[in-house]
């Protein structure tokens, strides 16, 4: 799979381990689903047939698991290398999705918010999510650009900030430089 | 780009029609699938009962047919144009409606593609415009929403707003 690289993408590499991160969430939601649709089949059985075929559910079941995890580890990868942003003079571009996608482009003078989170899972693998926010309610959704390494995220968010910066202090305000943020 | 920009240069394809219709068609299976799935009863009910003589299945037909028949109208009545100061927009089926919208109070631009939007070459433009609302223009072809945003974001950046309004 040929990775949608940009020089935005080469500065700031995502990393690899977000297709691990991404497999295990995948992978979990599929479980509990699983999970919930294994217990419906019970009670199917016992109030519907009366036929007691546990065992062999159970193995159906279990053995549709490990399928899942490659379909879904293959399907990371493919969303990873499809995951796509640049940085332009003026504006920024993200895109995601790998049949359907999505492409949102934020000018920097409209910046309302830049800023750095980490859900338990991206604690575990060191991954950090930038997020950019515009007055609109769908660019706090999508707006984010997920599963950078520390260096990648820090960097990148100061220079998103720097960015805005240069282009709101227009009027001889004084030039603050960001501080550095500790991550 | 001092030529007034509009529906003319990137219209609104007709296979978007076909499109809607295709969407309303599976959107109406899915909902019969689950019909299907919980039995009736004791046994499953026949085909005749589901689809004809059931009169929950009429309204879903009325329905959809409204929506294809709303979809195409709008499509022949949404106009946009893309002027030096604003971006203007004509729709409104029953009601008319045209509003001008300052390029200052545009935030992010969306292109979009789902499933369908794919399979026809198609794609929505979703400019989000802070006090106004989302302006969707759907159904262009994949090309002309890229140029469109590409026009947008320029008039964006030749009319800058007097106060920057980041919040950073």
């Amino acid at each position: 799979m040929k990775i949608a690289m940009t020089a935005a993408r080469e500065q700031f590499p995502l990393s690899p381990m977000k297709v691990a991160k991404k497999t295990i969430i995948g992978t979990f939601g599929f479980v509990v689903w699983l999970l919930m649709v294994y217990a419906i089949t019970w009670v199917a059985l016992i109030f519907g047939t009366g036929e007691f075929a546990f065992p062999l559910t159970t193995l159906g079941f279990v053995a549709v698991v490990p399928i899942i995890i490659v379909l879904d580890y293959l399907y990371q990868r493919w969303y990873f290398a499809a995951y796509f942003y640049d940085l332009n003079p003026d504006y920024l571009v993200i895109r995601k999705g790998t049949i359907t996608s999505q492409e949102i482009t934020v000018p920097y003078e409209r910046f309302q918010d830049v800023y750095v989170d980490q859900d338990i899972l991206d604690r575990i693998f060191g991954l950090y999510d930038v997020h950019i926010a515009s007055a609109s309610i769908s660019s706090g959704i999508e707006a984010h650009i997920d599963g950078l390494g520390t260096q990648a995220a820090e960097q990148l968010r100061m220079l998103l900030l720097q960015k805005v910066r240069e282009r709101i202090t227009r009027k001889g305000d004084t030039q603050q430089i960001p501080v550095q943020p500790r991550l | 780009m001092n030529d007034v920009i509009n529906e003319q240069n990137y219209p609104i394809q007709r296979r978007w029609i076909l499109e809607s219709i295709i969407g309303c068609v599976l959107r109406l299976a899915a909902l019969f699938s689950l019909i299907l799935i919980v039995p009736s009863g004791s046994r499953w009910a026949s085909f005749r009962d589901i689809f004809w003589e059931n009169p929950w299945a009429w309204v879903l037909y009325v329905f959809f047919t409204f929506l294809i028949v709303a979809d195409a109208l709008q499509r022949v009545t949404f106009h946009y144009s893309i002027e030096d100061g604003f971006l203007t927009l004509r729709q409104g089926v029953l009601t008319r409606e045209e509003s001008q919208i300052p390029y200052g109070g545009i935030q992010d631009i969306f292109v979009k593609q789902d499933l369908l939007d794919r399979v026809f070459g198609l794609a929505t433009l979703t400019i989000e415009h802070v006090p106004y609302a989302n302006i969707d223009i759907q159904g262009l072809a994949k090309p002309s929403a890229e140029m469109l945003r590409r026009i947008v974001l320029q008039k964006m950046k030749e009319n800058p707003i007097e106060n920057a309004q980041s919040g950073l």
